[in-house]
C-alpha cells in the first residue's frame, strides 16, 4: 500500500521537474525511497518523500537559470564587443590609411551597387500600390500568347467583365491621352490626361480634397464635360485658389468644368493628375475601340488566384466565341503594378533575380580582394595575435576583434555607400522625371528605411568576408609560431606558401580577365561625356508633333487616311507660321531627331550577305544583312541643318513616301559598304525591322536606289567604329506621324522660343500637340544623363574591382617576398651573388604572375566569346597583352622593394635573426 | 573555463564533506548529515550545476543482484575537492563534524 502511495506521489511530483530531467529524477527518487523503506520503514520513506516536491522545483529553477544564462551567452557572445575592440578598430583605420582608403572605397562601391540593385528590384517586384490595401488592386487584360504582348483593345471583353465578374469590385477602365492644356493666362502645354471610369476613385479609396471625384453619371453620353484636377495642377495653374470649383479648363478642343481637386500626392493610373470621364459605347466588336487599361479591386475575402480563375474562365468563353480575333489571346488578371513593370512573365522575374545575384557577387569579389589585403596585414600582426593568445585571449575573442576591425572598415564604406546611393537615386529620379507621365508614380527611389537596412545587411555581410575569413586563417595555426617569430625579431610568419601562390595566380587571372572590359567601358563612357553633336545644335529647338485622335476612331484605313490628311494640313500650317516668324531661320521635320535614327537590316545588291546574324532587337524579317539606321525627312532637312551634299542629288518631293525609290545615304554608308567606290546607282532593300522602327515607317523587301551622299550627320558621338550607316528617305507633310519638328532660331536662345512654339501650334488647332519640346542641347544632355549614370555605375564597379585587384597583387607579392627577406639576407651574407639571388626571386615571382596572366587570358577569351565580341570590340589582340603586361609589371614592382631590402640586410642581423 | 569560485553555504559544505568521506547517494548523505530530504536533494542539484559534484548511475547488474532499483551515485569533482579543502582550512571544525565512514 505504502509502496503504491510512494510510487504515485513520485509519479505526480515528477511533473514538477523539467521534462528533460523527469525520467532520471523519477528513477533516482524511486531508488532512494526504496532504500529508505527497506532500511527505516514506510513511515520514514513517506517523510523523506516530502522533500521530492522542493527537489523537483529546484531542478526546474536550475534549468531556468541555465537557459537564461545560455541565452545571454549565445545571444550576446558574438555581440560581446568591448570598447577596447572599437578603439583598436578605429586605431587600425588610422594606422593603415592606404588600406582604409582602398578597402572602404572598394566596398562602398560594392555595397552601393548591391543595395541599389536590391532596392530597385524589390520596388519593381512589389505588387502593392501606395493606397489602403493597395496590394488588392489588380489589372485585367488580354495577352497574346505568341509574343506575350498585351492587347489593349479590350472594350469588347470589358463589357463581359463588367457584367459577369464576381470576384472583383469597382471594375473600371482608363484611356491615357495627351491634350493641350490651354489657358488664357499662360502658354499652352501638352499634358497627359486620364479618361477614366468613376470607379477609379473607390478602387484607390481616396476621395477628393475639394469638391468631388468623378461619378458614374459623368460617364453618360451627353453629360456635362467635367474634370478633376490633382493638387499639383491646382497649385501650378490656379495658385491653390479654393474657388477653383466651377471654373473652366480647356483640354484640347473641349472645355471642361472643374468639379474636384484630389489630395496632394495622389496619382493614378500612372503619374496622371488630370481626370476626365471615360465615355465608352454600349458594345464593341472584338479588337475595336481605343486602347485601355482595365483595373479593379479584389472583392473582400477573395484571393488573387480565385479572381484569376474566374477571369480565365470568362476569357476562354470570349475566345471561343471569337476565334478569328482571339485565337491567341488569353485574358489574365494580375497585380496592378505588374502590368506596367511587365514582371508577370516569370522569365523576366528570373532575369531580374539573376542580375541581382550577379551584382551581389560583384560585392563578394570586391570583399574577397579586401580580405586579401586585410589578410596580408593580419599576417604582419601574427606576433601580436600570439601574445594576446598567450595572455589568455580565446580564438573567438581574437576573431571578434578582427571582425570588429573589418566592421569598422565596412561601416566607413557603408557611410560612403549611403551618400552614393542618395546621389544615385536623386540622379535616377531626375532621369526618370524626364520620362514624365510614362513612369509609374509608385516607383520612387530614395534613402528609405528599407535601403538603409539593405546597406546594413550588406555591411555586416562584407565585414564577415573581410574580417572573419582572414581571422580564422590567422588564428587557426599554432600561435607559438608567432611567438617564436616575435622572439626572432621577425613577425610575419604565417605559413602558407601554396595558398599564397594560388591567391597570386587567381588574383592576376581574375584581373586580366576582367580589366579589358573595364577599360573599354570606362573609355566609352568618357567619350560619351566629352563629345557633342558636332553642328550648330545650340541654334535648334525640336518637338514631337501629334494630334488628338477621337476616342472612337477605329483602325479603319479610311479613318487613318483622313486623319493623316488633316494632320498633314495642320503641320503645313504650323510650319508656314513658323517660317513667317522673324526669329525663325528655318524649319524642317523628320521621324526622329538627328542622332536618334531607327534601326533596320538591309541587303545590298551585289554584296554578299554576312553569315552571322545581327544581334539586335529585330522583330520582323531577317537578322542576316547589314545593320543600318534610317530616317524619313522633309526635303529641306539637309539645308535646314546645313549638312553638305557630297555627291549626287538632294531628295525631292518626287522621292517622298513609302513608294519613293530614291534615297540619300551618309558618308559612312558609302565608305563602309562600297569601300570608296561610287555609291550612286547602287541598290538595297530592307530585310529586317527593329522594334523601334514601327510598321508604318518602312517597307520590307522593296528595292531602293542611292541618288546622293551627304556627310555624316550628326558625327557619331562615340567614335566612327561604332557608327552605323545612315539612310534618308524623303517625306511630305502628313507622311510621318508623329513628326519631329525642328526649328532653327536666328538670334535668341532657342529655349526662349518654346512658349511661342506651343502658342503657334495651339493657334493652328487646339487638337495639335507639341510634346517633349526641348532644345537639341537638352536632348543631348538627357540622353547622356542616363548613359552617364549607367556608365558611372559600371565604371565605378569595374574600377573598384580592378584597383583592388592591383592592390591585392601588390600586397600579395610584397608579402611573399618579404617573408623571404631573411633568407635573402643570409644567402647574401654567405657570399651568394646578389644578381643570382635576384634572378631566383624574380623567376619565381614571374612564374606565378605569368601563370595567372595565362589563365586570365583564357578566361578573357571565353568571356569574349560569351559576350559575342562586346568586350574587346575586335581589339583583343592589343588589349589583352597590354593588360597582362601591366599586371605582371605591378607584381614585379611589388616584389622589388622587399627584395632590395633583403639584399641590404646586414649579415650579422640576418644570422642573429635565425 | 573554470567556474568562478562560489561562496558555499554550510549546508553545501556538509554535503561536500559527506561525499568526501564516501557517502555517495542521497539517503546516505541525509543520514550522515541529518539534514532533511527537502534540503539535501536540491543542494546536490546545485552543487552538480556548479561542477563541484558529479553523478553517475550504478551498474544495472549490481542493483539487480541486490534486488533493488539502481541508485544514482554522487562524488566530488576536482573543483569540489579544492573548494572543500579551502573551506576546511577556513572552518577547521568542519573536518571533525562527523566520523569517517568505515570501509564498506
Amino acid at each position: 500500500m505504502t509502496r503504491h502511495l510512494l510510487s504515485l506521489t513520485i509519479g505526480l511530483v515528477a511533473w514538477l521537474a523539467p521534462r528533460h530531467d523527469r525520467a532520471r529524477w523519477r528513477e533516482e527518487w524511486r531508488a532512494e525511497l526504496d532504500e529508505i523503506e527497506r532500511r527505516r520503514g514506510p513511515r520514514a520513506a513517506l517523510r523523506v518523500a516530502l522533500g521530492a516536491a522542493p527537489d523537483a522545483l529546484s531542478l526546474r529553477r536550475l534549468r531556468v537559470e541555465r537557459v537564461t544564462a545560455n541565452g545571454q551567452q549565445t545571444g550576446a557572445r558574438w555581440m560581446r564587443i568591448s570598447s577596447t575592440d572599437l578603439k583598436l578598430a578605429v586605431r587600425m583605420l588610422v594606422r593603415y590609411p592606404g588600406l582604409t582608403l582602398v578597402g572602404s572605397l572598394g566596398m562602398a562601391v560594392g555595397i552601393t551597387i548591391a543595395a541599389g540593385a536590391f532596392t530597385i528590384v524589390s520596388a519593381l517586384m512589389d505588387p502593392a500600390l501606395p493606397f489602403a490595401e493597395g496590394d488588392r488592386i489588380v489589372a485585367i487584360g488580354d495577352w497574346d500568347v505568341r509574343t506575350n504582348n498585351q492587347e489593349q483593345r479590350v472594350l469588347h471583353e470589358y463589357t463581359a467583365w463588367r457584367t459577369e465578374l464576381r470576384t472583383v469590385e469597382h471594375l473600371g477602365a482608363v484611356r491615357m491621352v495627351s491634350r493641350n492644356l490651354i489657358a488664357p493666362d499662360g502658354p499652352p502645354e501638352t499634358v497627359s490626361v486620364a479618361e477614366i471610369s468613376a470607379s477609379a476613385f473607390p478602387v484607390t479609396r481616396v476621395s477628393a480634397a475639394l469638391g468631388r471625384s468623378l461619378l458614374p453619371d459623368d460617364e453618360r453620353p451627353g453629360a456635362p464635360d467635367v474634370v478633376v484636377i490633382g493638387d499639383d495642377v491646382w497649385h501650378r495653374r490656379f495658385n491653390g485658389d479654393p474657388r477653383v470649383l466651377g471654373r473652366e479648363m480647356q483640354l484640347g478642343s473641349t472645355h471642361h468644368t472643374i468639379v474636384g481637386v484630389m489630395p496632394p500626392g495622389f496619382r493614378f493610373p500612372l503619374a496622371h493628375s488630370l481626370w476626365v470621364p471615360l465615355r465608352v459605347g454600349p458594345s464593341y466588336e472584338p479588337l475595336t475601340g481605343p486602347a485601355v487599361t482595365v483595373f479593379a479591386r479584389l472583392a473582400p475575402g477573395v484571393s488573387l488566384q480565385a479572381a484569376q480563375a474566374e477571369v480565365a474562365a470568362i476569357g476562354a468563353r470570349v475566345s471561343a466565341a471569337s476565334p478569328a480575333t482571339h485565337e491567341f489571346l488569353r485574358a489574365r488578371l494580375l497585380p496592378y503594378t505588374h502590368v506596367f513593370t511587365e514582371l508577370d512573365d516569370p522569365d523576366e522575374a528570373i532575369a531580374l533575380r539573376v542580375l541581382e545575384t550577379a551584382l551581389v557577387l560583384l560585392l563578394v569579389v570586391v570583399c574577397v580582394n579586401v580580405a586579401i589585403l586585410v589578410y596580408a596585414r593580419t599576417a604582419t600582426r601574427q606576433a601580436e595575435i600570439a601574445v594576446r593568445s598567450a595572455l589568455g585571449a580565446s580564438r573567438r575573442r581574437i576573431v571578434i576583434q578582427l571582425f570588429v576591425e573589418a566592421l569598422a572598415l565596412a561601416g566607413l564604406a557603408a557611410l560612403v555607400a549611403l551618400g552614393l546611393l542618395a546621389t544615385g537615386f536623386a540622379q535616377l529620379e531626375a532621369a526618370l522625371a524626364q520620362l514624365a507621365i510614362g513612369f509609374p508614380f509608385w516607383l520612387t527611389f530614395g534613402l528609405s528605411g528599407k535601403v538603409v537596412s539593405y546597406v546594413a545587411a550588406f555591411t555586416v555581410f562584407s565585414a564577415a568576408i573581410v574580417g572573419v575569413f582572414p581571422a580564422l586563417k590567422a588564428t587557426g595555426r599554432r600561435v607559438q609560431v608567432g611567438l617564436q617569430g616575435l622572439s626572432g625579431g621577425g613577425g610575419a610568419r604565417m605559413q602558407m606558401g601554396r595558398l599564397w601562390t594560388l591567391l597570386v595566380v587567381m588574383q592576376v587571372a581574375f584581373t586580366v580577365a576582367i580589366l579589358p572590359a573595364a577599360l573599354y567601358h570606362a573609355w566609352n563612357s568618357l567619350r560619351v561625356r566629352a563629345s557633342s553633336f558636332g553642328y550648330a545644335s545650340e541654334e535648334f529647338i525640336a518637338g514631337r508633333l501629334m494630334m488628338e485622335r477621337p476616342a472612337d476612331s477605329a483602325a479603319a484605313p479610311d479613318d487613318e487616311r483622313r486623319f493623316r490628311t488633316t494632320f498633314g494640313a495642320r503641320q503645313a500650317d504650323l510650319q508656314r507660321l513658323l517660317e513667317e516668324d522673324a526669329a525663325v531661320a528655318a524649319t524642317t521635320f523628320s521621324i526622329t531627331e538627328p542622332g536618334g535614327e531607327l534601326a533596320a537590316i538591309i541587303e545590298i545588291e551585289g554584296l554578299p550577305v554576312p553569315g552571322d546574324p545581327i544581334n539586335y532587337n529585330i522583330v520582323a524579317g531577317d537578322r542576316h544583312g547589314y545593320l543600318v539606321r534610317f530616317n524619313r525627312v522633309g526635303t529641306n532637312f539637309f539645308d535646314a541643318y546645313g549638312v553638305p551634299l557630297l555627291t549626287g542629288r538632294p531628295l525631292t518631293s518626287a522621292d517622298a513616301g513609302l513608294e519613293g525609290d530614291s534615297v540619300v545615304v551618309d558618308r559612312t554608308f558609302a565608305d563602309r559598304m562600297f569601300a570608296g567606290q561610287n555609291a550612286l546607282g547602287r541598290r538595297f532593300r530592307y530585310v529586317g525591322r527593329s522594334r523601334e522602327a514601327g510598321e508604318g515607317n518602312m517597307a520590307l523587301g522593296r528595292w531602293y536606289e542611292i541618288v546622293g551622299v551627304v556627310s555624316d550627320f550628326p558625327p557619331h558621338r562615340t567614335g566612327s567604329d561604332l557608327q552605323e550607316p545612315r539612310i534618308y528617305h524623303a517625306a511630305l507633310r502628313g507622311q510621318v506621324y508623329p513628326a519631329s519638328i525642328a526649328v532653327r532660331i536666328r538670334h535668341d536662345a532657342p529655349a526662349a522660343f518654346a512658349d511661342r512654339f506651343r502658342a503657334l501650334s495651339a493657334e493652328v488647332d487646339p487638337a495639335l500637340q507639341l510634346r517633349d519640346i526641348s532644345t537639341v542641347e537638352q536632348i543631348r544632355r538627357r540622353e547622356e544623363g542616363l548613359l552617364r549614370l549607367i556608365g558611372t555605375v559600371v565604371v565605378a564597379g569595374m574600377t573598384s574591382v580592378v584597383a583592388l585587384s592591383a592592390a591585392g597583387i601588390y600586397a600579395l607579392m610584397s608579402f611573399t617576398v618579404s617573408r623571404r627577406r631573411k633568407e635573402i639576407g643570409i644567402r647574401a651574407a654567405l657570399g651568394a651573388d646578389p644578381r643570382r639571388i635576384l634572378v631566383g626571386i624574380f623567376s619565381r615571382v614571374l612564374a606565378q604572375l605569368s601563370t595567372g596572366a595565362a589563365f586570365g587570358a583564357v578566361g578573357a577569351v571565353v568571356l569574349e566569346r560569351a559576350l559575342e565580341g562586346e568586350m574587346f570590340q575586335g581589339h583583343g589582340a592589343v588589349i589583352l597583352p597590354v593588360v597582362a603586361m601591366l599586371m605582371i609589371a605591378i607584381g614585379l614592382l611589388a616584389a622589388a622593394g622587399p627584395a632590395r631590402q633583403g639584399l641590404r640586410i646586414q649579415p650579422t642581423e640576418a644570422l642573429r635573426d635565425e | 573555463m573554470p567556474s568562478p569560485s562560489p561562496s558555499l553555504s554550510f549546508t553545501s559544505l556538509f554535503i561536500l564533506q559527506g561525499l568526501a568521506q564516501g557517502h555517495r547517494f542521497g539517503f546516505d548523505i541525509m543520514e550522515v548529515t541529518g539534514l532533511p530530504s527537502g534540503t539535501i536533494y536540491p543542494a546536490l542539484r546545485r552543487l552538480e550545476s556548479l561542477d563541484l559534484v558529479t553523478s553517475d548511475w550504478e551498474k544495472d547488474v549490481a542493483a539487480r543482484k541486490e534486488g533493488r532499483p539502481r541508485r544514482r551515485y554522487y562524488e566530488l569533482t576536482a573543483a569540489g575537492k579544492r573548494q572543500l579543502g579551502e573551506a576546511e582550512a577556513r572552518f577547521r571544525a568542519v573536518g571533525r563534524l562527523f566520523p569517517k565512514r568505515s570501509a564498506s
